[in-house]
């Protein structure tokens, strides 16, 4: 675990031209990186490609890097545009079926009842904005915190926590609408 | 969704933990009390168990360090055009290009050719020279046009399509 301090002496490093430094910061945030890109375009080969892009974006521009928030802040910022640019323009293509299978096929062991709840709520996800869906998904993977996170999204705290509220009301109201459309038709 | 003075946020907050304790005695009590406050917050917390459930880090791939180094100088990929716009150029450039080759084997511009005459163009002096005429042929000129557009149909097949599916394929081996 590197401290901030040893984290800017590194970046100064690799600014200085010891580029293969640059591995450290890579191994230490890809995880996240991944997992924001993963979910705003949905399929991991994509996401892979989109968080490998960011990483290099914020290589090339590490020199601007002035400070005032940590580093990974910043990155994942860069990681969050890349991935938002690129599903903008891949907008029109068919997401990836493996992910869609996923959700419906894990019904072991779990009550029916649970298990449809938990089928109808990945419905209504996928009704919800991506502002709201990626705000509500990286709030609850709570590796960082709220102000970090709006850092991140390039919002306002108020807005994200505005966001993740209604976000979930949302599922709540689209879930409670599905249940009683299944239990009229029972 | 507001029941007895109970707010959706209240409930949030109070599924967050983000609640004083008098605001859990007040959602707990009613929560026994009131059906509807119990149906939604069963809701609630249906959303909200599966939002904790569903998000977790996720690990890339092991060579996803290498890949970055790998790529910190290279070439930056052709990404003006996604895919899809490129193959639609790409069908553009091969209709025209079709088109004019067609035009071109039938002799449609076997009689076009002609001179732009320059002889009566007015000069203050005389240290410029004008050639009188210039000759031109469309037949010529679409015989270029089309090789420019045989020309720009490789560069899209190359960078839009072939070469995206050649790096997400060596990507999903690798």
């Amino acid at each position: 675990m590197i401290t901030t301090q040893e984290e800017y002496s590194l970046i100064d490093r690799i600014i200085a031209g010891e580029e293969a430094l640059y591995a450290t910061l890579v191994d230490k945030y890809k995880s996240y990186a991944f997992t924001i890109a993963l979910k705003v375009v949905e399929n991991r080969p994509e996401a892979e490609e989109v968080a490998q892009d960011g990483f290099i974006k914020a290589f090339h521009y590490l020199k601007k890097f002035n400070r005032e928030a940590k580093f990974s802040t910043w990155l994942y910022r860069i990681v969050f545009n890349t991935a938002i640019s690129y599903k903008r323009k891949n907008r029109q293509q068919f997401q990836s079926i493996e992910n869609s299978i996923i959700e419906y096929s894990e019904r072991a062991d779990q009550g029916m009842e649970k298990e449809d709840k938990r089928v109808f709520i990945a419905q209504a996800m996928e009704k919800l904005s991506d502002a709201d869906r990626i705000a509500v998904q990286l709030y609850y993977i709570k590796e960082y915190s709220l102000e970090e996170t709006a850092e991140m999204l390039n919002q306002n705290i108020n807005t994200l926590k505005v966001r993740v509220h209604r976000a979930r009301q949302r599922l709540a109201d689209e879930l409670k609408r599905i249940l009683q459309e299944e239990a009229l038709t029972l | 969704m507001i029941m007895e003075n109970l707010t959706d946020d209240q409930l949030l907050n109070f599924l967050d933990g983000n609640t004083t304790e008098a605001e859990r005695d007040k959602v707990n009590k009613l929560n026994g009390l009131n059906p509807e406050v119990k149906k939604r917050v069963e809701e609630l917390q249906a959303v909200h168990f599966f939002l904790q459930n569903q998000n977790k880090i996720e690990q890339p791939s092991k060579t996803f360090t290498e890949k970055v180094m790998a790529g910190l100088h290279a070439r930056p990929s052709f990404t003006l055009l996604s895919p899809k716009n490129g193959l639609l150029l790409l069908v553009g450039l091969m209709v025209a290009s079709g088109l004019a080759i067609m035009l071109v084997s039938a002799g449609s511009f076997d009689q076009w050719h002609t001179f732009f005459r320059l002889g009566q163009v007015p000069l203050k002096n005389n240290l410029v020279k004008l050639p009188t005429s210039i000759p031109f042929d469309l037949k010529l000129t679409v015989k270029i046009f089309v090789m420019i557009n045989v020309v720009i149909g490789f560069v899209l097949l190359d960078r839009t399509i072939l070469r995206p599916i050649f790096q997400k394929r060596a990507g999903r081996f690798s």
